[in-house]
């Protein structure tokens, strides 16, 4: 590999710690704005934009840490930091200067980068055991149970069954429809996606990006494991599922996590079907792409304010829908070119 | 809990169970989010699918039976308001109808349309109140909050009516309170709020019951037939919505000159015992406009031309927001109470639901327990103890009051 110029190796540097700091910044306000359309919807006037975002985060963080009640505590506690540097490498993978570097600026980086978020919820659900799950000497022992002595799952134990099941049915929409812009250019480099887009030429003003952005938006409900996906941690039976015993600052990383989540998600999206990179050195495509990574929040919040959760009975038709539409239309641009 | 201290042998499951007639046993209260109220349920379930349920409701005893025994009837019929915050109005209304028929006291006939009036708005909110829980255990918040907008109306009138959102204080033994006659602005002032809360509720349970994704975590989950919900003794909408026509206002006779249809659905699905109650919304305020006609510019709502005395245990039974209410009683001649029995609909309801369930996706049970309206407070009315202080379940022999 060649040694890069002094420009080039700036253009690395700021990709590498600027953006991610911008990510971090301006996904703190993402949960408010979706906190606020969902309360507006629910003809109330909500929390602040700040406050789910960064005040919540603040308070956690400052917040007494009690003993968790885990088999490997140290691994438990942090999970969610995994998850922050797997999105801290999706957003700088997405830059234009890593697009070079090692073939990382490439779409099987960032899925496999994804995959690890996924898999954070499954690792978290077998390590946490929350005292609302311990069996009790009366009544669950009491004369005239039949199952006095049943093997027992903890909540946390059962939402990472559900993460499993959520692993390989739901989020599979994303997957496919992050292939669509692959077939349409026939390039896995995220360069080459955004460049064949170059001119506002973008792929979801075409029928194929315009499908494959509707079978994303799915996928992408289903990563952040939001209404009408959120079986995995559904308040009805698993209260909160893995996250169930994280608390203090712990609970502060989940939450800066998820925001990321919510950001890298967004940004990829925008990425691969507006063919607006997140450049650091060109200052306009860079407001442009943060302003449109508004818009799968928005939608999401206005789906999540008007859905219950879907449990598996409709979560496996649907995604399985929405991944054949996918794999569908994947297939037709292969073919038309 | 330290980490140290997890004694994990208790996931591992040992004898019968061990022979896996499931996969496991989720565990939910009894302090959990879904529940209002706090109650144990054990779910044994196989990938999702509930196999087996156990329900435990003791933790709720409070005693009250106990505390009215050899209490004055006046002192008692008001603490009977206390055994639950939602139905309030119910248990005070039957335990002053209790005395009333032992001690054949005659009410006034702006009274019995004042009591009835009190009962609908509360059947109205209690309703209300049910959906919108129902809608957050489905995860629909939306509809949750938006229950909860329909029903604000609801309490402004009975504040209006009685001076309380909550334990109205309305029934005294000989008709209701005074402050609690309708007058004319009064009168007027609820039928207008009537009018707009009617079109509101419409508006709401149309667009509640024509959603496609909550009817389809709804309909054919959480089955009862009709042999089921008779063989395990439901009541009220849990009951109806299972097709049997079992409603107890259609044997009160303070409900025989009011026009009202019963609703009863045949599904006996989760969507039904929604439905149910949605309609019943409706027919409650059809009722409570006929109360408000009835009673409006009457001011003979009290009698006070009645004795204590002696009286032989009644049995009274009253329909209330969740089926049928039963208490009874007896008075010696100084007029105190003796024998004080309450039980309520959430007994028999929430052991259909034990049934009901089975079958369903773990997340659906929930809903299912949860469609049965259960209100633990008025349901958990007595703990047998033995001699050695030993909590024991009650038996038949108990009951008969052949126990020890």
């Amino acid at each position: 590999m060649d040694i890069p110029d002094a420009e080039t190796l700036a253009g690395i540097l700021v990709a590498s710690f600027g953006i991610p700091m911008l990510a971090m910044s301006y996904s703190i306000l993402l949960p408010g704005i979706v906190r606020k359309i969902q309360a507006r919807v629910q003809q109330r006037i909500g929390p602040g934009i700040l406050t789910p975002g960064l005040f919540a985060i603040l308070k956690f963080v400052f917040k007494h840490k009690p003993v968790i009640s885990s088999p490997m505590p140290t691994l438990y506690k942090w999970s969610p930091a995994v998850g922050v540097a797997a999105m801290y490498c999706v957003v700088i993978f997405l830059t234009p200067q890593w697009a070079g570097i090692l073939g990382l600026g490439s779409m099987v980086a960032i899925i496999g980068l994804l995959k690890v978020e996924e898999f954070v919820y499954v690792v978290m659900g077998y390590l946490s055991s929350n005292i609302l799950s311990v069996r009790l000497p009366y009544p669950d022992t009491a004369k005239g149970s039949k199952w006095p002595d049943a093997r027992r799952s903890t909540l946390e134990n059962w939402g990472s069954v559900r993460m499993w099941k959520m692993i390989v049915f739901s989020s599979l929409p994303l997957y496919v429809a992050m292939f669509i812009p692959v077939a349409f250019t026939r390039s896995i480099s995220i360069v080459d996606i955004v460049n064949s887009q170059a001119g506002w030429n973008c792929l979801i003003f075409r029928v194929p990006g315009a499908i494959g952005a509707g079978v994303y938006f799915l996928g992408y409900i289903a990563l952040l494991n939001d209404y009408p996906f959120s079986i995995g941690k559904a308040k009805a039976d698993l209260v909160e599922g893995p996250m169930l015993e994280l608390a203090s600052s712990w609970r502060a990383s989940y939450y800066l996590m998820r925001a990321l989540v919510m950001f890298a998600a967004s940004s990829i999206f925008v990425t691969l079907f507006f063919g607006a990179s997140l450049d650091p050195l060109d200052g306009y495509r860079l407001i442009v792409h943060l302003l449109l990574v508004l818009i799968l929040p928005i939608f999401g919040a206005i789906l999540s304010a008007f859905s219950p959760i879907l449990t598996f009975r409709q979560v496996v038709p649907l995604s399985t829908i929405a991944t054949l539409i996918g794999f569908f239309t994947f297939v037709i641009t292969v073919g038309v070119g | 809990m330290s980490s140290e201290q997890n004694d994990y042998s208790e996931f591992m499951g040992k004898g019968k169970a061990r022979e896996r007639m499931f996969e496991t046993e989720i565990p939910i209260g009894f302090f959990h989010s879904a529940l209002l109220e706090p109650y144990r349920t054990r779910y044994f379930i196989e990938d999702e699918i509930v196999k087996d349920c156990e329900i435990e409701v003791d933790p709720a005893y409070r005693g009250i039976e106990r505390m009215l025994q050899g209490m004055p009837v006046d002192k008692a019929n008001i603490i009977t308001e206390r055994i639950c915050g939602i139905c309030s109005n119910g248990h005070l209304w039957s335990s002053v109808r209790t005395a009333e028929t032992g001690l054949k006291i005659e009410i006034p006939r702006a009274a019995q349309a004042i009591r009835v009036l009190a009962e609908e708005l509360e059947r109205l909110h209690s309703h209300l109140l049910f959906i919108a829980h129902a809608s957050e255990v489905l995860g629909h918040e939306t509809f949750a909050y938006r229950s909860f907008l329909m029903r604000e109306p609801v309490m402004q009138i009975l504040y209006m009516i009685s001076g309380n959102r909550v334990n109205y204080a309305i029934p005294v033994l000989g008709g209701v309170r005074p402050r609690t006659q309708i007058a004319e602005w009064k009168g007027k002032a609820i039928l207008e709020a009537m009018d707009k809360l009617d079109a509101n509720l419409r508006k709401f349970i149309e667009r509640f019951l024509s959603d496609i994704m909550v009817m389809s975590r709804l309909s054919g989950v959480g089955v009862c037939d009709k042999q089921t919900a008779i063989k395990y003794h439901a009541v009220g909408p849990t009951a109806r919505a299972s097709g049997v026509d079992l409603d107890y206002r259609t044997k009160m006779p303070e409900y025989k000159d009011f026009d009202w249809d019963m609703v009863v659905l045949d599904e006996g699905d989760n969507a039904a015992r929604i439905k149910t109650r949605a309609l019943e919304c409706l027919v409650s305020t059809r009722i409570a406009r006929q109360a408000i006609e009835k009673a409006m510019g009457d001011s003979e709502v009290l009698n006070r031309n009645w004795q204590i005395g002696p009286m032989p245990v009644q049995h009274n039974y009253i329909e209330v927001p969740r089926g049928e209410l039963y208490h009874s009683y007896g008075l010696d001649d100084q007029g105190k109470i003796g024998h004080y029995i309450v039980r309520t609909p959430t007994m028999t309801n929430l052991a259909t639901m034990e049934v009901a369930c089975v079958g369903d996706q773990l997340t659906d049970a929930v809903v299912t327990l949860a469609t049965c309206d259960p209100c633990l407070t008025c349901c958990n009315r007595f703990v047998v103890v033995d001699e050695k202080g030993r909590e024991r379940s009650m038996t038949v022999r108990d009951v008969r009051g052949g126990g020890s």
